[in-house]
């Protein structure tokens, strides 16, 4: 007979995409009646009367309470902000192409024709991109902050009712379930079933209210915390922060119940999985465990463990796990990092502190916040509780775009010479940021005052001592500037360099020609063909990766001019894809890097997939060029694809070493085999555990759609074969 | 001066460790089991002429790599030497490894032996470890197989196992059709263990590659692959010797 846990999973993992028009229903009713109230209260009522009359469902996964919608993957709507899908979860799941359209009942749409308020940074969905205090949650509880907020005379009263009012649904709403499980646990005639409810009743009379009292009620505390955030309406990638470091004082009963620790870190999981907004489309609700104090020390602990081995016995991809790496990180957890890789889960995700910690302290950040930092979203990077992050990004830049619009500039006649195509490059990047930030300059206040969060602010560290919203005052303020397409532009520059002005083998006409035919007839094909021997990015080649290193100094120095022009404080870039390397990829035309228009940019700032010869060694030498700290202060991803069978634990492990110990920042392994997934695609059913890696994103490789399935295979055959 | 077929990086398989391994061009032997005969013969039109120091450079630019496998607790790693003979090449070899040696570089080198004394001479002290091809120790079936002698590589190999402290695994290609019937197989066995220093030994399964080779022309036979229950027996064999297997 399967375990709870089992049954859990598998009810997450069969459960088809519907719709649950729960939450869409009471916001509405709640919005009509509080319409006239100011904003932040009238959010703050709106979320009490959801929490108080939402279905609970202590049934599909009966080891924790906290749920979203009826069922597993009844998709929640959050129609304050619309009733879209995100491109690209499209682009990630074919079958949700359109789910929507049919799904909403009219008289829904026309009530929030006019009132809802379309967010940035998600798609149709709240701004996320940050991750709550977990210490107020689990170690302070949130009685205690009603409590400081109430004794505050800081920022706006309003505000501050709304928190409380807020943060009250919450506590009422664990307090629905502690009845619900303790009715449930009288009359099941279960055993096991009945003891889950009476350990989940128990839990959710205390917690979050009252501080924690043992590991289950912390992870409790966090998966409602999280869960109420979400329903609140953060949308995409409202991440977990740092649970280890906030559980770390049930250290010892992780290690000395080892076993149920990692069966109550398991539920909490797929608790976190069965999060519905957008159903199987994935949330980035990123968990970052590891890391060192800001004193140096290591902060793994028995939690940290915990978190290792839950996540490699439940095939979960959202959330997706980050280690965070660093010289003095404990062995065992290292070792096992790479055990984990070697054996084909893709997690976790590795980032490395000392570029991460220096770019934020070189950024502003004080040094204490700065060895607090985790991931917020595929792989940005946030200060938990203390930064309004990307949030409310400022833009950002495909370079690829950017040189394929200097190179169809009509208006100038053809570049004489490289460094004349290239400073139009740079007078592009000038003028492409300052736009693109100044565009958003008021962007952040009015989202403040159309969609206030007041519950999540209030879970924001010394919230009472501001009585705002997050987006108008916290420690910090993190603009973001997001882009892809560095690896395509470097090969483009290279190529252009070789062909057109040194070897002079072909015109700067010609080669647009060429473009423009998309390398169809057989002069643009050859000269495709030629293109493609042209240095490329990621093979150790300083004849192209100098023109990566270029691009990244211009637009590092764009983004600081336009800042202190504009008076913003330092701008955290970030290479970040999730899977818009697709989206951008169909709307660019043929590009100088022999690449044909439509095809998919690169997925990280790595090499573009087959265009690496040299193996990964090389590829890596390449990245190592970079100078995180200055120039992705916001972190970058990078893809590596390995052979499986090939790469031991041993072999990735150095890679690990090797890469982190040169100021690498993150990295993201994969070990493939391609006839594995092509017999995943075959029979899905038989591969429901096998979670990948995409661009920025983790995913079930059986969920995902033809495309990113061809595309983790086609990777998966490169790597086989170089070198 | 290096003639050098083609260098790569991440060997997972040419000695410990991550490794960067250098092909030299050209070889002695004609074996037709050969996985790179395009690196056979002395000269050939893909290979490039290195100065010692620009090679040097090239191949550092993986020395993080070498070393980290030390700082994860698994393995440093290194250059390897292969081919073709690198042997044929001793004195460029010998500078080039004396170069890398300055840096600290753990040094293999991968030969089957074809080569005069001399050469081993010039590289021993220069050399971490060696990776010994042994193919027969049959002199009418190591003639028959590669068209050289076996002599030449049996007396370098028992000199550098009898005469010196240097640090040596043989490898034992099992190759279908040619030395993995249990005549040839004990042979070997025998005579690996009446040396001074008796080698750890590994095995390797003869794979048949459809790399076009000059050798290989002259060889129609497709062998079949060598399959893991002959590989069980071979290192039964050889236990049975009394020999270390890896």
């Amino acid at each position: 007979m399967p375990s709870l846990l089992e049954t859990a999973q598998n009810k997450l993992f069969e459960a088809a995409d519907t719709v649950c028009l729960e939450r869409a229903r009471l916001v509405t009713e709640a919005w009509a009646l509080h319409e006239n109230d100011p904003a932040p209260l009238r959010r703050a009522r709106c979320l009490a009367h959801i929490l108080q009359h939402m279905t609970l469902d202590l049934t599909a996964n009966p080891l924790m309470a906290g749920n979203t919608s009826t069922s597993p993957r009844a998709w929640m709507i959050v129609p304050e902000h619309g009733f879209g899908t995100p491109r690209q979860v499209e682009v990630e799941h074919d079958e949700l192409v359109g789910f929507l359209d049919d799904k909403i009942p009219q008289p829904l749409r026309d009530f929030w024709k006019d009132r809802a308020a379309p967010a940035t940074g998600g798609g149709p969905s709240g701004i996320g991109h940050l991750a709550i205090d977990l210490d107020l949650v689990v170690n302070v509880g949130l009685t205690a902050i009603i409590q400081r907020i109430e004794q505050s005379v800081a920022g706006d009263p309003v505000y501050r009712q709304a928190q409380v009012i807020a943060l009250q649904a919450v506590i009422d709403w664990s307090h629905r379930y502690a009845k619900a499980a303790a009715a449930l646990a009288v009359t099941t005639a279960d055993e096991a079933l009945a003891l889950a409810h009476r350990r989940v009743a128990e839990a959710c009379a205390n917690v979050p209210a009252n501080p924690a009292r043992n590991l289950f009620e912390g992870l409790q505390a966090i998966a409602l915390a999280h869960l109420a955030t979400s329903i609140e309406g953060h949308g995409m990638s409202i991440s977990v922060g740092l649970p280890d470091r906030a559980l770390a004082r049930f250290a010892d009963e992780a290690r000395d119940h080892a076993g149920q620790a990692v069966a109550d870190t398991r539920a909490f999981l797929l608790k976190i999985a069965a999060n519905s907004f957008l159903g199987r489309g994935s949330k980035t609700q990123a968990l970052t465990v590891g890391g060192r104090n800001v004193d140096g020390t290591d902060a793994c602990n028995a939690v940290t463990r915990t978190f290792l081995e839950a996540f490699e016995r439940t095939a979960v991809s959202d959330p997706h796990l980050f280690l965070r790496w660093h010289a003095g990180l404990d062995p065992v957890v290292a070792r096992r990092a790479a055990e984990m890789l070697a054996g084909g889960r893709s997690m976790p995700l590795l980032i490395n502190d000392e570029p991460t910690i220096r770019g934020f302290e070189t950024h502003g950040f004080a040094p204490a916040d700065a060895a607090e930092y985790c991931v917020i979203g595929c792989n940005e990077l946030g200060i938990p509780g203390r930064a309004c992050s990307c949030a409310a990004g400022m833009g950002g830049v495909n370079y690829l775009d950017l040189l394929h619009k200097v190179m169809r500039d009509a208006s100038v006649p053809a570049p004489e010479n490289m460094e004349a195509l290239w400073t139009r490059c740079q007078q592009a990047m000038t003028r492409h940021a300052h736009q693109a930030i100044t565009s958003r300059l008021g962007e952040r206040q009015s989202m403040a005052q159309e969609s206030p969060t007041p519950l999540t602010s209030a879970l924001m560290r010394d919230c009472e001592e501001r009585g705002v919203d997050l987006l108008q005052d916290m420690p910090y303020h993190q603009p973001g500037f997001f882009e892809r397409g560095l690896s395509n532009a470097a090969n483009a520059l290279a190529a252009i360099e070789e062909v057109v002005f040194t070897t002079r083998e072909t015109s700067w006409q010609q080669l647009l020609d060429a473009m423009d035919k998309d390398w169809r007839d057989d002069a643009a094909a050859s000269l495709r063909q030629r293109l493609e021997m042209t240095p490329h990015w990621g093979n150790d080649d300083d004849r192209a990766d100098r023109w990566a290193q270029r691009l990244l100094d211009c637009r590092t120095q764009s983004l600081r001019d336009t800042a202190a022009a504009t008076g913003l404080p330092p701008i955290m870039a970030c290479h970040v894809v999730r899977s818009l390397h697709h989206l951008d990829g169909f709307r660019i035309g043929a590009t100088p890097d022999g690449r044909a228009a439509k095809q998919a940019v690169g997925d990280s700032v790595g090499g573009v997939s087959g265009t690496m010869s040299q193996g990964p060694t090389a590829m890596l030498n390449s990245v190592l060029k970079i100078d995180a700290p200055r120039h992705y202060p916001g972190g970058y991803n990078l893809n590596i694809t390995l052979p499986a069978g090939l790469a031991d634990a041993g072999v990735i492990a150095t890679l690990i070493h090797g890469f982190f110990a040169d100021g690498g920042q993150e990295l993201q392994v994969n070990t493939l085999d391609a006839a594995r997934l092509r017999a995943a695609r075959k029979e899905p059913e038989k591969h429901r555990d096998l979670v990948v890696r995409m661009a920025g994103l983790s995913a079930r490789f059986v969920e995902l759609s033809t495309l990113e399935q061809d595309e983790l295979i086609a990777r998966a055959e490169q790597c086989a074969m170089t070198p | 001066m290096l003639r050098v077929s083609h260098i790569q990086r991440f060997c997972l398989h040419d000695g410990p460790g991550l490794r960067t391994t250098v092909f030299l061009q050209g070889c002695s032997l004609r074996c037709w089991w050969c996985h790179n005969p395009e690196a056979q013969a002395m000269r050939a039109d893909h290979a490039r002429d290195w100065e010692v120091a620009t090679l040097a450079a090239e191949l550092l630019r993986d020395e993080r790599w070498w070393r980290a496998g030390g700082a994860a607790g698994v393995q440093v790693g290194g250059v390897t030497l292969s081919g073709g003979e690198p042997l044929l090449q001793a004195q460029g070899a010998g500078e080039l490894l004396d170069c890398l040696g300055g840096h600290g570089t753990h040094r293999v080198v991968e030969t089957a032996g074809a080569a005069p004394r001399q050469a081993f001479e010039t590289l021993l002290p220069r050399v971490e470890l060696w990776l010994y091809d042994l193919k027969s120790v049959d002199d009418k079936v190591f003639r028959a197989g590669t068209g050289g002698e076996a002599i030449t590589p049996m007396n370098n190999l028992a000199w550098l196992l009898d005469e010196t402290a240097a640090e040596v695994r043989v490898r034992l290609p099992v190759i279908h059709g040619f030395n993995n019937d249990d005549t040839q197989l004990q042979r070997m066995a025998d005579w690996l263990s009446r040396r001074r220093r008796r080698p750890i030994v590994e095995p390797l399964a003869g794979h048949m590659v459809n790399k076009p080779g000059a050798a290989r022309e002259t060889w129609p036979v497709a062998s079949p692959q060598v399959d893991a229950s002959m590989m069980n027996h071979v290192r039964q064999l050889l236990a049975h010797a009394g020999l270390e297997i890896l």
